[in-house]
């Protein structure tokens, strides 16, 4: 993608006015990291978003609500009961990207081996657009397929809501790469509701490892009133479940390679997600 | 190609600049007489054209210089001097940790940016905050010991 003009708006509806009037030559831009991946894209004018106020993060009960401007930095410092994203950011890229790169820019358009859809689908929550009408899609829907879709020109993804955990709730993100910045070979995310040492919730997601990041509804259902610190029978329920799936080649490593790994990660995800809740149980 | 003009302070100094939509950062900031911001890996990953953008470590090589417009900028020009080095620069003096010297700038911004934020940093900030600078000498350790020798120190916050 060659960047042939620039435009720096100063308010929302101008910025939006932009991308409308420009169409499919315009493109939102804010910490620009992703445009090396569109090196041999069309010519695109950037309408710049920075200074759009769409930065920061707001506690509510029911949610934390994010801008979509926001560095994934600000992610990782923020401190909240129930924020569970930390752990995350420090898994993504190197400090220089996570000072630039947002969180609207992850999730606009969802590249295989992005962490935060993952995430998001594990722990639940909502994508706020704003278009001729603002929009709100579950994360379940937003990520159903590519998002990018989702968007015609002039709509803007302005906010996401994350749903925080609750005290006997835990959370894990866990990924797999060959050097400490190397994008992932497989990724999982788990949230893991405890009661009595049994596990009464979960919502887990993969991606890296398969086309595009989802949801593994099968374990969910499968870890429910189970033990998740039994690693054996954790191990094969999600081995069985995991087995209608379509795993990629990486990195030189076989399909059914990337699939065990994919396991393993998934259990390890699960497993730490239930140690968490048991630690902020106590 | 549309040439517009961005305004940004850079280390202290207002500065103009006519720019190329595409054109990165890193380029214009050498074209200036930056020197010191090196041109390594060109697509964000060696932290050699490191530089600190509104207190925060950025790697301008793969930023659009108009993203740079109203921001304010610091380059290893603008930290310390012969006659008065930043305790980090001091430091790698005397711990010898300077080999090729191509990525010590771009590593004095990643450590100024955490000082400045955080002058007594925890083991796990330090590595996060230094884990896009790469060093292909391989002389991280004692780069390392002088980042610590300036926290042991409490000359952090000093520049």
């Amino acid at each position: 993608m060659k960047i042939v003009d620039f435009i720096i708006p100063e308010k929302l509806p101008d910025a939006r006015a932009a991308l409308l009037e420009l169409g499919e030559k315009g493109i939102p831009a804010a910490g620009c990291t992703a445009f090396q991946f569109y090196a041999d894209g069309p010519e695109r004018t950037a309408v710049l978003l920075n200074r759009l106020d769409l930065a920061g993060i707001r506690s509510t009960p029911e949610a934390f609500v994010i801008g979509a401007g926001t560095p994934l930095t600000t992610l990782h410092r923020f401190e909240a009961e129930g924020w569970a994203l930390n752990g995350v950011i420090a898994q993504i890229a190197s400090h220089q990207i996570r000072n630039i790169s947002t969180l609207g820019g992850n999730i606009a358009r969802v590249f295989p081996w992005a962490d935060l859809p993952v995430a998001l689908l594990a722990l639940d929550g909502k994508i706020l657009i704003q278009g001729r009408e603002p929009r709100t899609y579950t994360v379940d829907q937003y990520f159903k397929t590519q998002p990018a879709t989702l968007f015609t020109p002039g709509d803007l993804l302005t906010s996401i809501e994350v749903t925080p955990l609750a005290p006997n709730t835990g959370f894990a993100h866990v990924k797999q790469r060959m050097k400490s910045e190397s994008f992932s070979m497989a990724t999982a995310s788990a949230r893991v509701t405890i009661k009595d040492g049994i596990a009464t919730d979960c919502r887990a997601a993969i991606g890296a490892c398969i086309p595009f990041p989802t949801r593994i509804n099968a374990i969910e259902e499968a870890l429910a009133g189970s033990d998740p610190s039994d690693r054996p029978a954790l191990d094969q329920a999600v081995t069985a479940t995991l087995k209608p799936l379509s795993f990629l080649s990486k990195e030189g490593m076989s399909k059914d390679y990337i699939r065990h790994l994919a396991a393993t990660t998934l259990a390890d995800a699960i497993q730490q997600a239930a140690q968490d809740a048991q630690r902020r149980l106590s | 190609m549309n040439r517009k003009t961005i305004t940004c302070k850079i280390n202290g100094v207002q500065k103009e600049f006519l720019v190329d939509p595409d054109t990165r950062l890193q380029t214009v900031l050498r074209d200036q007489g930056y020197a010191s911001v090196k041109f390594g890996c060109g697509e964000g990953a060696c932290g050699a054209c490191t530089i600190i953008m509104n207190g925060e470590a950025v790697y301008s090589c793969i930023l659009y210089a108009f993203q740079a417009d109203g921001q304010e900028i610091w380059t290893t020009e603008g930290v310390g001097s012969l006659d008065k080095p930043h305790p980090f620069q001091q430091a790698l003096v005397e711990e010898g940790a300077v080999q090729c010297g191509f990525c010590i700038p771009g590593m004095i911004m990643s450590a100024k940016a955490l000082l400045d934020r955080e002058p007594d940093p925890s083991e796990e900030e330090i590595r996060l905050s230094m884990d896009g600078n790469i060093c292909r000498c391989t002389g991280y350790e004692k780069i390392w010991t002088a980042l610590h020798k300036v926290i042991a120190q409490g000359k952090g916050r000093e520049s």
